[in-house]
């Protein structure tokens, strides 16, 4: 492995395996990235082709067979935005516009049933859990290979905004890929963890964060060692991708490419940057819009604001930063942060924290209120938004009619009066209360948020002292069942698919080599001869074709070992020659 | 009834340190939220939250106090019933709200109805003080309805922007 460790050492890669590495991941409408922090160094990995941002799309062939995942590979099916449909169910799409999704005529009419959401690729039905799962397994590959170990235990970023049935999706994606996830956290609480750790900031921040899919806002107090998130509001269906589609609809091709170019230049393809902004102005001014309203709920006066952290791709058009502009001051606008890496970075920070140091506490909030229908239909608000979490508060319910024997609840999570108009997360039934007058036989029911701020109910059924536990996991995911099954159904296939990933592995290191030794071979300043040459062209050329018959990991590795072998002295004099422009210029002394 | 004021090591007094209150706070979840300690229980962390939220704000906290005196304004079985002026109070308040549309008129009564809560806020503190429980209450249980349309006027407030 000399060859590697000229061009990147590979971490880890004799040590021992770290059962507490936690790694960190942003898993992005648009694009995912994940990456890992030793307390020493933050790395955000990459891919085989160097990218570290992936992209969240997922290639299916022809009869519905995995092809692969990121920007590059091709398909029949190629989903895109698959976040998007996380924790929906059928009923839930009416509300939203996907017309322009590759996905929209690939969804599979399932109204009858409370069921996720999934997709009909060829023959078989595929839930939007399940694809998803897929961009995990990617990103753990891609993890382990540069970590040298296995990796099973991450901490997932998600929008704020996100609700219960949505966050519940996302762990049992993580399940199915093979995570154990540590914490979901916020993706604005992240990026503001990124930054007060990197800047060692105190005071009061709002973080404004535009991703592919979703808009969030969040307003955090930052403080030695504890960041108390204070309110979070947003939009989970207005983002970027929806600048692209306002694009596309004018009849412009390249839109994603026109919209970044917009943020540099003032026209690009024949569109104007304030054509555009006209455009999109209706969108911006939403978000404005929530921002507005979060720091009235949580009443913070504009000028209490010490700066606004920037998050997503989108933050980079200059209307955005304009209007927060005019909001808060220019002065307040962090504009030096990577904003489409910072979620991933105050990912790695947060595993890190929960694994090893506990030094940084996070204090997060619900970011929808937690309510039960009532009769008529009217929600009762139980836990109200923004409540920091953990959290739980109880609520005794008396029966309405003599002789009642059951009460039946429904658990809603929304701002709206009416339970209609909130998302559904459980319906569950008390039964066998004893027939009492009406109003006399009374149930206790607990609703408690964990600090991943998923929903537990426990009821108390007070004359009998009965008790009941109610799991509010999925009316709207997969069942605990389907996961059984499917995780059954990856074991069968586990040793396929780990001699599969030992191939992929050993063409991605084979790849690599060759790479660095036709380079080495170009440059001018190490010296072979011709014979020596023409050796190491014919091994390369060898091993080039065995990566292309794609099969057999043996003689893969047996004609990279060859090359290694063959390109010895081309390797010394490379080394040389790093030593020696290292050495040049500094003094005996110091060596 | 559960002492709040005890979780935070603090007497039982409205006029508390906020800033005290909020170091004590972060210091208690940097030891018991789930995050900070290997032991995986939820409840200390859950009871900090709730007593954090209940003293941080005034009029959750002068509920609080008459609660641990043993009266308790938020259990409607207790049938703690407002006065009748009170009821007139809130019901021409209610009024009100319901007429007035423009911004300004909005916002002016929006500061009104904070000073006329601030005042009340004083009045429980001076019959508590002065161990008056029945008027410490009677004040509360229309600083409570005030509160309430306060939320409203907010809600009116951010419609009518």
């Amino acid at each position: 492995m000399a060859l590697l460790q000229i061009k990147e050492p590979i971490p880890n890669q004799q040590n021992q395996v770290d059962n507490d590495l936690v790694v960190g991941i942003d898993l992005g409408t648009t694009n995912s990235l994940i990456g890992y922090f030793n307390n020493a160094e933050l790395k955000i990995f990459s891919d085989e082709d160097g990218q570290n941002m992936i992209a969240s799309r997922v290639v299916y062939d022809n009869s519905g067979n995995l092809i692969g995942v990121g920007s590059k590979p091709s398909g029949k099916y190629e989903i895109s935005s698959i976040k998007r449909l996380m924790g929906k169910n059928f009923a839930d799409l009416k509300n939203i516009n996907l017309q322009n999704h590759d996905f929209h005529n690939l969804i599979i009419d399932n109204s009858s049933n409370k069921e996720a959401i999934s997709l009909q690729i060829a023959d078989k039905k595929i839930s939007a859990i399940e694809i998803s799962a897929e961009i995990l397994k990617h990103l753990k590959k891609i993890a382990e290979y540069h970590l040298g170990q296995e990796v099973s235990k991450a901490v997932i970023t998600v929008p704020a905004y996100f609700d219960d049935n949505a966050k519940t999706a996302t762990k049992q994606s993580a399940k199915l890929a093979g995570f154990d996830v540590l914490r979901l956290i916020n993706e604005p609480t992240a990026g503001a963890l990124a930054f007060g750790l990197e800047n060692k900031s105190i005071g009061t921040y709002l973080v404004y964060d535009l991703g592919g899919g979703t808009f969030d806002v969040s307003i955090l107090k930052m403080q030695q060692g504890v960041f108390k998130v204070l309110g979070v509001s947003g939009d989970n269906d207005l983002g970027g991708d929806d600048f692209d589609k306002i694009i596309l609809q004018k009849g412009y091709k390249n839109a994603k490419k026109i919209k970044e170019e917009l943020s540099f230049n003032e026209t690009s393809h024949g569109l104007l940057r304030q054509d555009f902004e006209c455009l999109i102005e209706d969108k911006l001014d939403q978000t404005i819009n929530i921002t507005k309203n979060l720091l009235h709920d949580l009443d913070i006066e504009f000028s209490k604001i010490d700066g606004v952290i920037l998050i997503g791709g989108s933050t980079r058009i200059p209307l955005i930063q304009k209007k927060l502009a005019e909001i808060f001051g220019k002065d307040k606008i962090l504009t030096n942060l990577d904003p489409d890496r910072v979620v991933a970075i105050g990912a790695c920070y947060q595993a890190y924290n929960l694994s090893r140091s506990r030094e940084n506490l996070l204090l997060d909030v619900n970011p929808l209120s937690i309510g039960i229908e009532m009769m008529g239909g009217i929600v009762d608000k139980i836990i109200h938004r923004n409540s920091t979490i953990p959290f739980s508060k109880s609520k005794e319910f008396t029966t309405y009619a003599d002789n009642q024997t059951a009460m039946k609840f429904h658990i809603v999570q929304g701002e709206r009066e009416f339970a209609r108009d909130c998302r559904s997360l459980a319906e569950f039934e008390v039964k066998n209360i004893p027939p009492l007058k009406a109003g006399l036989a009374r149930v206790k029911v607990d609703f408690t948020l964990d600090a991943d701020g998923l929903l537990i109910i426990n009821s108390e059924e007070k004359y009998t002292g009965k008790k009941q536990e109610i799991i509010v996991r999925p009316s709207f995911g997969l069942d605990e069942s389907k996961i059984k099954n499917i995780l059954l159904e990856s074991l069968k296939n586990s040793k396929i698919d780990m001699e599969q990933r030992l191939l992929a592995e050993a063409i991605v290191e084979a790849r690599r080599d060759i790479e660095i030794i036709s380079n080495d071979l170009t440059n001018p300043e190490i010296n072979l001869e011709a014979k020596e040459r023409e050796i190491i062209i014919q091994q390369l050329e060898k091993l080039k074709e065995f990566i292309e018959q794609n099969n057999n990991r043996d003689s893969i590795q047996s004609a990279h070992q060859e090359l290694s072998r063959v390109s010895e002295n081309l390797i010394l004099q490379k080394v040389n020659k790093i030593l020696n422009a290292k050495i040049a210029g500094q003094k005996v002394d110091d060596l | 009834m559960k002492n709040y004021f005890e979780v935070f090591n603090l007497p039982i007094n409205f006029d508390i340190d906020l800033s005290q209150l909020e170091k004590n706070y972060l210091q208690l979840q940097q030891q018991f939220h789930p995050d900070s300690s290997n032991i995986n229980s939820i409840e200390n962390s859950i009871l900090i939250n709730h007593a954090y939220k209940i003293l941080s704000n005034d009029l959750h906290r002068a509920i609080h106090m008459l609660q641990i005196s043993g009266i308790d304004i938020e259990n409607d079985e207790n049938h703690i019933k407002p006065t009748l002026s009170t009821l007139n109070e809130v019901l021409d308040l209610q009024e009100k709200i319901h007429q007035i549309s423009e911004l300004n008129e909005i916002l002016s009564l929006k500061n009104q109805l904070k000073n006329d809560l601030k005042s009340l806020i004083l009045n429980f503190c001076r019959s508590y003080e002065k161990n008056d429980l029945n008027l410490a209450t009677q004040v509360l249980i229309k600083a409570k309805y005030f509160s309430k349309s306060l939320q409203d006027l907010k809600i009116k407030e951010k419609s009518s922007n």
